[in-house]
């Protein structure tokens, strides 16, 4: 259902394939975290948090989460490369017409140029969203900032 | 804390021998052990041809002849996993071997090679990298045409950059090493020893970046024969059998079961294979156990050791035990009825060698010995209030409010993604109940008493230099006027001139403030200049204590005069011999459970017999303060302690 039709329906029919990818990746993402957090958490900071009395869940979201995240905003950009691919084939379950449809449709008939075209769309994205990273990474980590 | 970048050393004892691991490995390797049997001997296992049609038996539920049904032309899918497992086999071995095949050497060669070949090379690797691993497989299948071998030859390349790149960073690695230890003896001869050094360190990342590949290979083969573009029907493959379980879903939702959980456990099995064998090569996350926290009531007061406590004191420890549990078990005391006391506005040094139980003694002051270790025994009277009795909401407040903390390291011990005043304002935020506009304020006059601007506060700790961000952690530790600060090797990460500077500016504040100091290091030089009074720990015991100047000048306790008798050696590499010396005297010297005699008697120059069997009690010595050494009571009774004589 398109987005122009209905917002509702489209919400809908969006929601499953949304899940279906976002699971996967959502796990991968959280053992990035869980490492990180592992890391950070050893740190000479937190024990300094610590010494002053800061409760622990306050060290956790305020003086270690920030710093956990950054690791792992790296990894995002990567995440969503991979996302892309399974879109692919996230579509083919549900019935979506969607790039991945083309591509396939593209790969049975020997549709070179389509193909082309749909690399470079792909590329295009994936060069947004590494860039849309480095600008976060720029926010979150004051270590890559120019002072 | 640093030995998480420190690769593991091979252990003589494989990380896949815990029970943990074997929870893991085992069931793993049944899986896979299963799908080779059936990928060799599909022929026999399978009760019907995976190919054999029967369409009046369409889409058939699991019955006595069909275990798992038939799906929409009545094929037998019993069978059909298992012909389909052949294929799972055959896609792995397939790819990956080429993966293999085409990375390794490629890899090698680029890094050994270096230069044009390499920088080209990793341009086309990266360019391959950025684009989603199935569209690249998509784009190879449509140049060659779809079907298994096909499919797998696209995968085969597509995952052999990943084998490039490790091999390439081998090489790389290596290279330096070879290079730094050997060309300047034997020259012509590196190549080869670089040749040899390169196998015997691929073999283990090689061996997880395969069962990685194998996983991911089975994963995009079944992605590719379910969009139609991998294996072709009527071939049973996972991945096809899928497809069409999809489109029958509304007819037998139980077809999507089998292949489905097929791949899930196959790809499962590989991936934790790959887990335990990463992390029995040194390169996973190790999670520190959590603490053991012992409840407060559990915590005693030693018998018979008690300090009365005196109106001036800022801090009274007595009967303080530390234990500690080793990784190979048991619990050893890192801390032994140790007492002492601060009084207020006074300084004490608290000086040790490493593993002398002395910032064990600050962390348990902070509640924050952390894992592995707990407070067994004793009281520390915090100006009347014993912190180990306290709740942990209660020690929370403490904590912030009375007592506070300075770290050696100032490059580690400022979060980094906190500004200058989020960092001094953090424990005003939580313990007090200033508006936002007076902390502010706060903030900006605890910059000035430590010299600095205050222009710095809405910057970055990593934009300050080590004197600068020290200044920062002692603001922040003055926030909320402690009674006292432990101060943990305060200077010991800066540079001399900078030293000075902070001692001073800890001197001021000391006394401005009318603060106590709890100061732990390991320059005597140092501990004598700051400090009123000094106590000298080993393996856990306070063995001597007193005023600063009689302990520096006329020590009591051998262990304190070996110290002070070793003056420092001109040579500096004299002077750093002595000093790895007397670490590793110290190093052998550890803390043992239960123990009589005296702890210094295995490195004393004048150990006596005595000195086996008993533990010498805390003696007066001239001058003031005490010292725990028999001699020290010899001496003043006026009689030479004949054994001592023989030693000496
Ligand atoms: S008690 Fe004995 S072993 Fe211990 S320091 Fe004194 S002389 Fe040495």
């Amino acid at each position: 259902m398109p987005l122009s039709e209905s917002v509702i329906g489209w919400l809908h029919s969006i929601t499953l394939p949304a899940l279906a990818l976002g699971l996967s990746t959502s796990a991968a993402i959280a053992r990035q975290v869980r490492s990180a957090m592992v890391g950070v958490l050893q740190q000479d900071y937190i024990r300094a948090a610590r010494a002053q009395g800061l409760s622990a869940r306050r060290i956790i979201l305020k003086h270690a989460l920030k710093n956990a995240l950054v690791p792992v905003i790296t990894v995002l950009s990567f995440q969503v490369t991979i996302l892309l691919g399974g879109a692919l084939i996230v579509e083919q379950v549900f019935a979506i017409n969607g790039i991945g449809s083309l591509a396939i449709a593209a790969v049975r008939q020997q549709d070179i140029p389509m193909i082309q075209g749909i690399v470079l769309v792909l590329v295009l994205i994936v060069m947004a969203v590494q860039l849309v990273t480095d600008i976060l990474y720029g926010l979150i980590n004051p270590k890559a900032r120019p002072s | 804390m640093t030995d998480t970048t420190v690769p593991a050393p091979r252990t003589p004892r494989p990380a896949w021998m815990k029970p943990a691991t074997l929870a893991v490995v085992v069931p793993s390797v049944a899986v896979l052990a299963t799908l080779v049997v059936c990928a060799l001997f599909a022929g026999w296992l399978a009760p019907y041809d995976p190919l054999s049609q029967n369409l009046i038996n369409a889409l058939q539920g699991p019955s006595a002849d069909h275990w798992l049904g038939t799906d929409d032309l009545g094929r037998d899918v019993l069978s059909r996993m298992i012909f389909g497992s052949r294929i799972a086999v055959i896609a792995a071995c397939e790819a990956t071997g080429l993966a293999v095949l085409i990375g390794v050497p490629v890899g090698l060669f680029i890094g050994y090679r270096g230069g044009w070949w390499d920088w080209i090379t990793m341009r086309i690797v990266e360019g391959i990298v950025s684009i989603p691993g199935i569209m690249v497989a998509i784009v190879i299948i449509a140049i060659l045409g779809t079907g298994l071998h096909r499919a797998m030859f696209a995968l085969g390349i597509l995952y052999s950059t990943a084998f490039l790149r490790l091999a390439r960073s081998i090489v790389l690695t290596e290279r330096e090493e070879v290079y730094v230890k050997f060309a300047r003896v034997i020259g012509a001869s590196s190549s080869r020893i670089l040749i040899r050094h390169i196998f015997l360190n691929i073999a283990p990342p090689l061996i997880v970046q395969v069962t990685l590949t194998v996983g991911a290979v089975l994963l995009a083969e079944a992605g590719l024969s379910f969009i139609g573009i991998g294996v072709q029907p009527p071939q049973a493959s996972w991945g096809t059998m899928l497809n069409t379980a999809a489109a029958y879903m509304e007819l037998n939702a139980f077809l999507a079961v089998p292949p489905g959980l097929a791949i899930v456990l196959t790809v499962l099995a590989v991936n934790l294979l790959g887990d335990v064998l990463r992390d029995s090569i040194g390169r996973g996350v190790r999670v520190p156990a959590s603490a053991p926290s012992k409840p407060a009531a559990q915590v005693r007061v030693a018998a018979g050791t008690s300090i009365a406590a005196r109106p001036d004191d800022a801090l009274l420890v007595e009967g303080l035990e530390v234990m500690v549990s080793p990784k190979d078990g048991g619990e050893v005391p890192v801390v032994t009825n140790m007492s002492f006391r601060i009084a207020r506005g006074e300084t004490l040094g608290l000086f040790g060698e490493s593993r002398s139980g002395k910032t064990v003694t600050g962390l348990g002051l902070m509640g924050s010995i952390g894992a592995g270790g707990w407070i067994t025994r004793g009281r520390m009277m915090l100006d009347g209030t014993d912190l180990l009795r306290l709740t942990p909401a209660q020690l929370e407040k403490a904590r912030g409010n009375d007592v506070a903390m300075v770290f050696q390291d100032p490059t580690t011990s400022l979060n980094p993604s906190m500004t200058v005043e989020q960092i001094i304002t953090e424990p005003m935020k939580v313990h007090s109940q200033m508006a936002r506009q007076e902390r502010r304020q706060k903030a900006a006059e605890l910059l000035r008493l430590v010299n600095l601007p205050e222009t710095h506060l809405p910057r970055y700790p990593n934009e300050f230099s080590g004197g600068q961000r020290q200044r920062i952690a002692i603001a922040a530790a003055l926030a909320l006027q402690p009674k006292l600060i432990v101060l943990d090797e305060p200077v010991s990460a800066l540079d001399v001139s900078t030293q000075n500077q902070i001692i001073n500016l800890l001197y001021e504040r000391r006394d401005a403030l009318g603060m106590s100091y709890l100061l732990i290091a390991y320059d005597l030089a140092l501990v004598h200049h700051i400090s009123d009074r000094i106590a000298v720990m080993y393996l856990g015991h306070i063995v001597e204590e007193g005023p600063a100047d009689r302990v520096y000048h006329r020590p009591a306790h051998p262990y304190t005069k070996a110290l002070l008798d070793a003056v420092p050696l001109l040579d500096p590499a004299r002077q750093r011999a002595r000093r790895s010396e007397r670490r590793a005297a110290a190093a052998d010297d550890l803390p043992r459970a239960a123990d009589a005699g005296c702890p210094y008697r295995n490195r004393c120059a004048f150990a006596m017999e005595r000195c086996h069997r008993h533990a010498p009690p805390a003696l007066p010595v001239d001058g003031g303060g005490t010292a725990q050494c028999f001699l020290v009571d010899a001496h003043r009774a006026g009689v030479s302690a004949p054994e001592a004589e023989v030693l000496v």
